[in-house]
């Protein structure tokens, strides 16, 4: 079970037109059920650029990342992050304030909210496939340490590559998924030093 | 246009209070013997009841021996009883096969799918089988291919297919889930193309596959319950397309006119139909498009649309007045892609029962659906607690021109054409069609003369009547047909319903229940705008819209025409109550009755008040689509303690709407009234089940003056005086 309140808030400012385009998405996924999490940061050892998130829903265990890209925004950029954060989530949507005449992705869904209206122009795919080694090893070492249920003075001298190689040995895909999205929310068992500062802060 | 129920005169608040008694239960005389029922053997039991019963319970273990269990010893098989369903002995029965009851499978309730214990039933033959099992049952069975494959796929022998496929009914959700997962990953390690659906996943997997792959899982495992495929649907719009030049003449629809309020406030209606194409009269009106089936958001039907112009009746209405609703539309419907209608409507009904109360679809199923799909939906409504309203279906234009040939009177025809599939669920508000305009040329004849049903409007039941209910359960302006009688052609040129085309233009041609259903949704949507949290219950809205129908005539149309309500005027008053009641309960050997009574004030000058109640209830054991409970309602009023019997109406009726009218031939009405309002169960099930029934009402109560100028203050302000003088307190 995913606890929401120990998600991250990212530190990033949003530009005019994302923050409309994000409150207005808020506001529909809130009343068709969804946990909604604007500005929110996954828990990865990387620059807060690549963690920090748009938009994050979450319902029945489900992670939704929508990536809000408005007409002033460059849509190319898209790829790129999705390819570093898909092994996190479930479903990512694409939601822009114009139909651009070439969406750079086809596994993700799209949204493009003109006019007042919220157009579903395609649903997302579930995304399945087993995370890459690089995606294990941008997490925190500690959780890394608590996927592989060992104790810290184990893993001293083993590097995040040999941790994230055996954890894709051990684990099946599926398991490797929840895993990552247990970790990038704060959820797993032992709880590392950023999700801590962030409850400490929010306390 | 009447106006009695457009006054500025609020709905009355009445809050429902609980009551209880307990009585005990009758004795059986020494004499007495518990009544048998007899075999009914189906199709799918083969000869199966023909064994011993001892050699039934052997046979079923060692073929479930043969299968993989998920569940250590966890197994399903069917059982027939032989005595009535509330039989003490059933239970005790169960008990010694450590069997619990999933599901019944049929609206008699003497056929029971249970879950049980491998070993217990092994155990159980090799000590001997008590003499109770033995005459509580006819046929223990395990489940069979004819069981897993529903009736339109019992042919299929070779080929891939898009099938639904589901788990047993009413495991627990953590279980069903197991069981999908494990599903999905014996049909994705087979090759079979899996689909995946967010709101979908709880019910089915749905998977291009093969039958050969399906038969090797149901042989190898208890997994599977049941394989359905995907049903047909058809926008019923009718197809009647020839437009004669014909200028209507007579009854213009209603010009009602809504009040205005602050578009942001106003209720979302779900719109699962073709998909709604943007036109500027809907500007500001829609709050999202989605497409279950494709990436068209975009009304696809031809001509002048079908989710558009539904969406602009829903929003604005015939008489394109203020506007009343917000549109989600979602699209489960394109003329490329026919059948995903079912799992459109449970997706819709999944994504968006926590934004809205009302959803419309004017899209129906070609045949009728299986009756385990109809209850599916029925669940689904019930569990979301909210108001469905669906279009009742049309006759095909060929048939109606065979018929007006023949020289049959319209009316006659109808009992031939029960309504379409969803609107038979029970808990699916049914809508039919009545014409309002006529053609005034002689050589044109309308079919229908104004307010009465339409001649391609369906009536009725398939198969067989649902006790009391009726369907449609209400009519509404859907159109009239024109037979020229020189050239025997059909037309619906200016007979039509008046609305908005997909490309925004006006049109007033549009014909079917399809554009009857919208016109229904806005008035319900009306009542929501207006009173918006106050009221909680689906059924709620559903019993202050039906009370307020107009009956025009007692063949097929339902309770009448509602009328838009939303508040009374000078001669009438309307309370309205709901709540939740648990259905009668056994404790040893007394029941214990739960029971509302809602008290509300009736002023000198009323003459007569009628009674609507609604209700639905959560039993979900069965696989069949049917009425499993009824409300009973007892009046009475503070100064005589005994209860008023209704002049109009049955207070005993088996229907899940109830009108009934009080009044008194001679004496004044004037006092305080209680409404006493208690679940009663109508096919008896396994007591044990029967606890957990909890029954959902909305009840609304209408008081009308017999004379409009007995008194200058109206209904609703004379109430306000009695209470402020506390008199009859």
């Amino acid at each position: 079970m995913i606890d929401h309140t120990k998600i991250l808030k990212s530190k990033k400012r949003l530009g005019r037109h994302e923050k409309l385009i994000i409150d207005t998405l808020s506001d529909y996924f809130e009343k068709v059920g969804y946990k909604v999490l604007p500005h929110s940061r996954f828990d990865i050892a990387w620059g807060s650029i690549l963690s920090d998130v748009d938009l994050l829903l979450i319902k029945n265990d489900a992670l939704t990342l929508v990536e809000v890209k408005s007409s002033k925004d460059n849509l190319s950029r898209v790829k790129k992050q999705f390819k570093e954060i898909r092994d996190y989530v479930d479903y990512v949507y694409i939601a822009t304030d114009y139909y651009p005449k070439k969406w750079p992705l086809d596994n993700t869904g799209r949204i493009v909210i003109k006019d007042g209206i919220i157009d579903f122009l395609k649903k997302p795919e579930k995304i399945e496939q087993t995370p890459t080694v690089n995606s294990i090893m941008s997490l925190k070492k500690s959780d890394l340490t608590t996927m592989l249920g060992l104790q810290k003075r184990q893993t001293n001298n083993i590097t995040k590559y040999v941790m994230a190689t055996q954890l894709r040995k051990e684990k099946t895909g599926e398991d490797l998924r929840i895993m990552l999205k247990t970790a990038v929310t704060c959820n797993l068992q032992v709880v590392n030093d950023s999700c801590l500062e962030y409850s400490a802060a929010s306390n | 246009m009447s106006s009695e129920f457009s006054g500025t005169d609020d709905f009355l608040f009445v809050k429902a209070k609980k009551g209880y008694y307990e009585k005990p239960v009758g004795r059986p005389g020494n004499n007495y013997v518990a009544p048998k029922i007899d075999y009914e053997k189906k199709d799918e039991d083969g000869d199966w009841a023909s064994k011993e019963f001892v050699t039934q319970v052997s046979d079923t273990a060692s073929f479930l021996s043969k299968k993989e269990l998920l569940v250590e010893n966890e197994i399903f098989y069917v059982l027939s009883s032989s005595v009535l369903p509330n039989n003490p002995d059933i239970e005790k029965s169960l008990r010694k096969l450590s069997a619990d009851v999933l599901s019944y499978l049929d609206s008699t309730h003497n056929r029971l799918l249970v879950i049980g214990n491998k070993e217990d039933l092994t155990d159980l033959v090799e000590q001997k089988i008590p003499k109770y099992v033995e005459n509580t049952f006819h046929m223990l069975r395990p489940l069979n291919l004819k069981d897993h494959f529903a009736l339109t796929l019992q042919n299929w022998q070779y080929g891939k297919k898009l099938v639904m496929i589901s788990t047993l009914p009413n495991l627990p959700q953590e279980k069903n889930q197991q069981y999908l997962i494990e599903i999905k990953n014996f049909l994705i390690n087979q090759g079979a193309d899996v689909y995946n659906y967010e709101f979908l996943d709880e019910l089915f997997v749905i998977a291009n596959v093969d039958i050969n792959i399906l038969k090797k899982l149901i042989d190898s495992s208890t997994l599977v319950y049941k394989v359905f495929g995907l049903p047909e649907a058809i926008t019923k719009k009718t197809a009647i397309s020839k437009k004669l030049s014909v200028k209507p003449t007579i009854a213009e629809p209603s010009l009602f006119q809504f009040p205005k309020y602050d578009v942001n406030k106003l209720p979302i209606v779900v719109v699962l139909d073709t998909g709604i194409s943007k036109i500027p009269q809907l500007d500001n009106l829609i709050v999202s498009r989605s497409s279950f089936i494709n990436d068209n958001l975009d009304d696809e039907e031809s001509g002048d649309g079908h989710g558009t112009p539904i969406s602009y009746l829903v929003s604005l209405g015939e008489e394109h007045g203020n506007p009343t609703a917000r549109i989600i539309s979602h699209k489960i419907w394109s003329p490329n892609i026919i059948d995903r209608v079912f799992d459109g409507l449970m997706d819709g009904l999944n994504r968006f029962s926590t934004i809205s109360k009302i959803f419309v679809s004017s899209i129906n199923f070609k045949e009728p659906l299986d009756d385990e799909l109809l209850t599916k939906i029925n669940t689904k409504i019930q569990e979301n607690n909210v108001c469905f309203i669906s279009s009742a279906g049309n006759l095909p234009e060929r048939e109606i021109v065979a018929l007006i040939q023949n020289n049959q009177r319209h009316q006659s025809y109808f009992q031939n054409y029960p309504v379409a599939s969803p609107s038979d669920a029970p808990i699916v508000t049914s809508v039919g069609a009545i014409a309002k305009k006529t053609s005034n040329q002689k050589s044109i004849r309308s079919v229908s003369n104004p307010n009465d049903i339409s001649p391609f409007s369906r009536c009725a039941f398939r198969n067989r009547p649902l006790f009391d209910c009726k369907k449609p359960e209400v009519v509404e302006h859907g159109g009239n047909v024109n037979f020229d009688t020189t050239t025997g052609n059909l037309s619906t040129a200016g007979v039509g319903v008046t609305s908005v085309s997909k490309n925004g233009n006006v049109v007033d041609h549009l014909t079917g229940t399809s554009f009857a259903a919208p016109i229904f949704a806005r008035k319900v949507a009306g009542i929501l705008t207006k009173y918006q949290t106050k009221i909680k219950n689906a059924e709620t809205l559903k019993a202050i819209s039906i009370i307020s129908s107009k009956k025009y005539s007692e063949h097929c149309s339902g309770f009448g025409e509602p009328q838009p309500i939303i508040g009374c005027d000078h001669d009438h008053a309307l309370y309205f109550a709901e709540g939740e009641i648990k259905l009668e309960e056994r404790k040893g050997r007394t029941i214990g009755i739960t029971y509302h009574t809602i008290d509300f004030k009736v002023p000198g000058t009323a003459g007569y008040f009628d009674v609507c109640v609604v209700h639905s209830d959560n039993f979900k054991k069965t696989n069949v689509p049917s009425l499993n409970t009824y409300v009973r309602i007892d009046v009475n009023n503070w100064s005589t303690k005994s209860f008023l019997k209704p002049k109009i109406g049955d207070r005993d009726a088996k229907t899940n709407v109830k009108i009934l009218r009080y009044y008194y031939d001679r004496k004044s009405m004037k006092n305080i009234w209680t409404l006493r309002i208690t679940p009663k169960i109508i096919m008896s099930i396994i007591p044990s089940l029967q606890k957990d029934i909890i029954v959902r009402y909305g009840c609304a109560i209408l008081l009308s003056r017999k004379s409009t100028k007995s008194s200058v203050y109206s209904i609703s302000n004379e109430i306000s005086q009695m209470e402020l003088s506390g008199e009859n307190d």
